[in-house]
């Protein structure tokens, strides 16, 4: 292979890599064909073959374009750009010959490995991104030398070299490139499915969910946590039903705030919510401060995500985090909306007539709401309900068929019947779901909430305290709710899983989940307002907005005077090539006794010059420059030959003589 | 790829490189003899590449940040950093240099003129992909670590006389190709052009001289072997006793008794037709009489070469020849 195919060679593998970056998300036919052109042109380079014809070329970009945008509909958006770059990168390949076309791949190649982690900001993918990001730097390294280019393991040192010295520089922009907020374009996005809770309630939904073990979100307090009991994260709250699924009610925004008992502790916590393509946000109980320029709250007493400045989307398509404060317990002065009341105790008119006669004959039997809500809850205690994640399918009626006949289900069955038993005996009630507890991760400092927490429990009205949680299904299984929750289903221990929560394996887990949180929290969602408190610590905080321009300036005279401070050390170490060091050091023992090299010198006329010099120091000069020419100059050199002279320099003494002393 | 600053540019980016080679000029003055290169005379501008990378910078910058995607902007920053590194890289590489004009080899007009420079480092750092233009030619070579290079430039020639060698331009794109570092050099080298050998004149009688009679063509004094000598600069190639230097490994020239080799002259007079006519004839004669090892001597209107023998005699005459008319005398 001629350096030049090889160049070629090289930076057609580069390129390859960089496809491959965006391999999950870009179409694979068009994967396909960019690697079907790059073995091609490769072929075609290594037969000599000559390029393709122009009017070649034109029919396959009409092509390629057709193809886009009958796949996507689209040019425009993240994923159709990214395919239709990937094809181009493809198409450029068969007009590829010269060190300037070899650098457009090289670009186009930066540009996927840039797009690759808009898609995915996983640290695998980020260190993908790197690797290929070197090679692609290594083949422009390689194809950009005249007169003939560079071989490719030289050309990786080199791209590396450049890649580190240059990272305090990459770290200084990193910090103080000013960040903003919201977006300068949108594109249409893509919506994705992602797991987690769904916009209304069927039975099934949640018990799905139990069996995932993704992280919901995690939360950080900055006080203590509230108790374990009290570790509901609120979500969705359901004020709709029709006899099987329950659906949001009224919307509207919350004019004004629920008035909190004296009492009430009061908690201070920071989320970092998990994506989940919907607009709503989990919050503890009863919030009574948010972020208001992010999120509204809703008067079902629901935190939402707002539309950002400049077309930020409502829904969290990527790890959002927000600050808020709850308490527990209300004050119970206000009053319900009457619209707000006509809603709660809405049935269908058909639905669950055997549970609506149940409710009414508990309500005769009890003295006060409080009492029949006990009266309810012992029911499910004391009657033989289970609670399972495998519930037999119901009748035509849900309610009914599992309050009298199968008497077997998960939260959301539970949540269900008794909204609908106390809505029957005419108290205002709503369905909410959410995550309940969570688990202290000591490596991160935070409660981490997996999908495996999501729950579903009942808010009843009760004049005089207001909306009071209610949970029926710690009624049933009161392990569900306390610490520790996970085994407490027959299904789940017996299937493997006891293996995963041994202490050993739950503390790596931790330690993971702690790693790819700071990734997370300090990579990937480092912001403008990481910047602030940056800042602040800094001690730059009165500066404003000027802070970070000055920082950067700084950031970069100190990265600027790293660079200078090591590539003048470097000058001063000299060469990395042992036998041309070992040469020099020979070199300078000798100019050290009067007897310097000309530039221009050869290692024989210099040694037979020195050898003139110095008669009785001939035979050890001239056996330093044979080793030298045997190790630099023999067309195969023998693997010893370099230590033979490093060890033949080491020996190697020059005394001065009285002539040079003087 | 047009650089910047390079030398043959018409218009407006032509004036430009002309007034900026200017200031350069003014700033560090004619250069005589070795040439360090300062940082003072090291120039950096992007080049096309470089223009082309800083845009896709901006592009993902862009990107990065209308995304808020920290991940994307690493790598942007990383890229910027690169390129940072590889601005500096380029600088240095032309820092510290020393270019020294060596030899230079005179040629016949229509042959190219050979300037030849040694290329190298004090602090014996090494210097890679070192590009060396005079007019529209470049010739390319590395300085490995602690050594010197040669770059030669063969500049071509079309008529007799002094052909003098422009400025020249000492740069390198290394490593990236982002941007290219350049240092003027203005040595002020020349070297005489020969006229064209050609000619089919046969040589008049009388130009043989009254030293005694030699036919023309006659291997001069092979039976007046005289003995070995060491070899000097010019003297001829076929002279030198091969085996005596297989021998001894020195280099030894065989000697001619003078009496047979009889010198002879080429007289301007011998030649007819127009000067230029005039002057490739004897150029012609002259090549060939020192190809055969003769010795010979010129005769011209202005000036005249008494007879010897060897390279720099050779040089002697044909420059005598190259300027004749030419007022240059030097």
């Amino acid at each position: 292979m001629t350096p030049a195919v090889r160049t070629l060679a090289f930076t057609l593998f580069a390129l390859a890599l960089a496809v491959g970056a965006n391999i999950d998300h870009v179409p694979l036919w068009i994967t396909g064909s960019v690697y079907v052109a790059l073995a091609a042109r490769l072929y075609a380079e290594h037969r000599g073959r000559g390029l393709p014809r122009r009017s070649f070329k034109l029919a396959l970009v009409l092509a390629m374009v057709v193809a886009v945008f009958a796949a996507y509909r689209t040019l425009n958006g993240l994923a159709a750009g990214t395919a239709l770059l990937t094809l181009m990168a493809g198409l450029k390949l068969a007009e590829t010959r010269s060190a300037r076309d070899q650098a457009v791949l090289v670009f186009i190649g930066y540009f996927l490995c840039a797009a690759a982690l808009l898609y995915d900001q996983g640290p695998l993918r980020f260190l993908y991104a790197l690797l290929v990001c070197w090679i692609l730097t290594a083949a422009l390294a390689s194809a950009q030398r005249p007169p003939a280019p560079q071989q490719p393991a030289h050309a990786a040192a080199r791209a590396a070299r450049l890649l580190v010295l240059g990272a305090p520089l990459a770290v200084v922009l990193f910090l103080f490139v000013p960040r903003i907020e919201g977006r300068l374009w949108t594109v249409a996005g893509t919506a994705q499915a992602l797991s987690g809770l769904a916009e209304d309630m069927h039975p099934g939904d949640i018990s799905a969910l139990s069996l995932s073990d993704d992280p919901a979100f995690r939360v950080w307090f900055t006080g203590n946590p509230p108790p374990p009991q009290a570790r509901y994260w609120r979500a969705l709250v359901f004020e709709s039903f029709d006899g099987r699924t329950w659906r949001r009610g009224i919307t509207g925004f919350a004019t004004d705030l629920p008035e909190l008992a004296p009492a009430s502790a009061v908690f201070d916590y920071r989320i970092l919510l998990e994506p989940t393509g919907r607009s709503w946000l989990v919050a503890l109980e009863h919030v009574v401060q948010w972020p208001e320029n992010l999120t509204a709250y809703l008067r079902t007493g629901q935190l939402v995500r707002l539309p950002g400045a400049r077309g930020m989307p409502a829904t969290v398509t990527e790890p959002f985090a927000y600050q808020a404060r709850s308490a527990t317990i209300l004050a119970g002065t206000e009053t319900l909306a009457p619209d707000v009341r006509a809603a709660n105790l809405r049935l269908p008119r058909d639905a669950a007539p055997r549970a609506r006669a149940l409710a009414q004959e508990l309500y005769a039997q009890s003295s006060d709401p409080a009492e029949f809500i006990r009266r309810v809850l012992s029911r499910f205690h004391d009657e033989p309900y289970r609670y399972t994640l495998e519930p037999p399918p119901l009748g035509a009626d849900a309610v009914d068929s599992f309050l009298f006949e199968t008497q077997a289900g998960f939260c959301e069955h539970y949540a269900s019947a008794f909204t609908v038993l106390v809505r029957a005996a005419g108290i205002p009630a709503r369905v909410v779901t959410g995550y309940q507890g969570g688990q202290f991760n000591r490596y991160g400092g935070y409660w981490l909430v997996r999908q495996s927490n999501a729950h579903a429990w009942s808010e009843i009205w009760l004049s005089g305290r207001g909306w009071v949680r209610i949970d029926p299904t710690s009624a049933v299984a009161p392990e569900r709710v306390e610490p520790g929750a996970q085994g407490a289903f027959g299904e789940r221990a017996s299937s493997g899983r006891m293996l995963l929560d041994w202490p050993i394996f739950a503390q790596a887990r931790a330690v993971i989940d702690a790693a790819r949180t700071a990734w997370s929290e300090d990579l990937v969602g480092y912001s403008s307002r990481t910047q602030l408190q940056l800042m602040q610590r800094l001690g730059l905080g009165s500066f404003g907005s000027g802070a970070l321009a000055f920082a950067l300036g700084c950031g970069l005279i100190v990265a600027g005077g790293i660079l200078i401070a090591l590539l003048a050390l470097e000058l001063r170490r000299g060469e990395s090539d042992p036998v041309q060091a070992a040469w020099l050091r020979f070199c300078a023992r000798l100019a050290q006794v009067g007897l310097a090299r000309a530039p221009a010198e050869g290692p024989l006329d210099f040694a037979r010059r020195a050898a003139r010099r110095r008669p009785e120091l001939a035979a050890n000069i001239r056996r330093v420059a044979d080793a030298y020419i045997a190790a630099r100059y023999w067309p195969t050199p023998d693997p010893g030959s370099v230590q033979r002279l490093e060890a033949l320099v080491r020996e190697f003494r020059a005394p001065a003589t009285a002539g040079s002393r003087r | 790829m047009a650089a910047p600053g390079s030398v043959a540019h018409s218009g407006i980016r032509g004036a430009l490189a002309e007034r900026a080679y200017r200031w350069s000029r003014r700033r560090h003055g004619p250069d005589s003899g070795a040439v360090r290169v300062t940082r003072r005379r090291i120039y950096i501008l992007p080049t096309r590449l470089g223009f082309a990378y800083a845009a896709l910078l901006f592009a993902m910058l862009l990107g990065g940040l209308n995304y808020g995607n920290n991940l994307a902007l690493a790598l942007t920053f990383l890229l910027t950093g690169a390129g940072w590194v590889a601005m500096h890289e380029c600088h240095r590489n032309l820092l510290g240099l020393t270019v020294t004009p060596g030899a230079t080899h005179a040629p016949f007009a229509g042959q190219p003129a050979v300037f030849e420079f040694v290329i190298s480092d004090e602090a014996q750092r090494a210097h890679l992909d070192l590009a060396l233009r005079a007019e529209k030619t470049e010739s390319f070579a590395s300085v490995a670590a602690g050594m010197s290079a040669v770059i030669a430039l063969a500049v071509p020639t079309e008529r007799r006389g002094r052909r003098a060698l422009g400025r020249l331009r000492l740069s390198a794109t290394f490593p990236l190709g982002l941007c290219r570092a350049w240092t003027w050099l203005d040595p002020e080298l020349s070297c005489v052009v020969y006229p064209r050998p050609v000619g089919r004149r046969q040589l008049p009688a009388q130009a043989v001289a009254e030293t005694g009679p030699t036919r023309h063509g006659e291997t001069p004094g092979d039976e007046d072997f005289q003995g070995l000598r060491a070899f000097r600069a010019g003297d001829p190639l076929r002279r030198i006793a091969w085996k005596a230097y297989a021998r001894t490994g020195e280099l030894l020239v065989t000697q001619y008794t003078g009496r047979s080799a009889a010198p002879v002259i080429y007289d301007w007079n011998d030649t007819q037709g127009a000067a230029e006519r005039r002057l490739s004839q004897l150029a012609r004669w002259i090549v060939d009489a020192e190809a055969r090892g003769e010795r010979y001597g010129l005769n011209m209107p202005d000036a005249r070469v008494p007879p010897d023998t060897g390279l720099p005699h050779r040089h002697a005459c044909l420059s005598l020849l190259a300027l004749y008319g030419l007022g240059s005398a030097s």
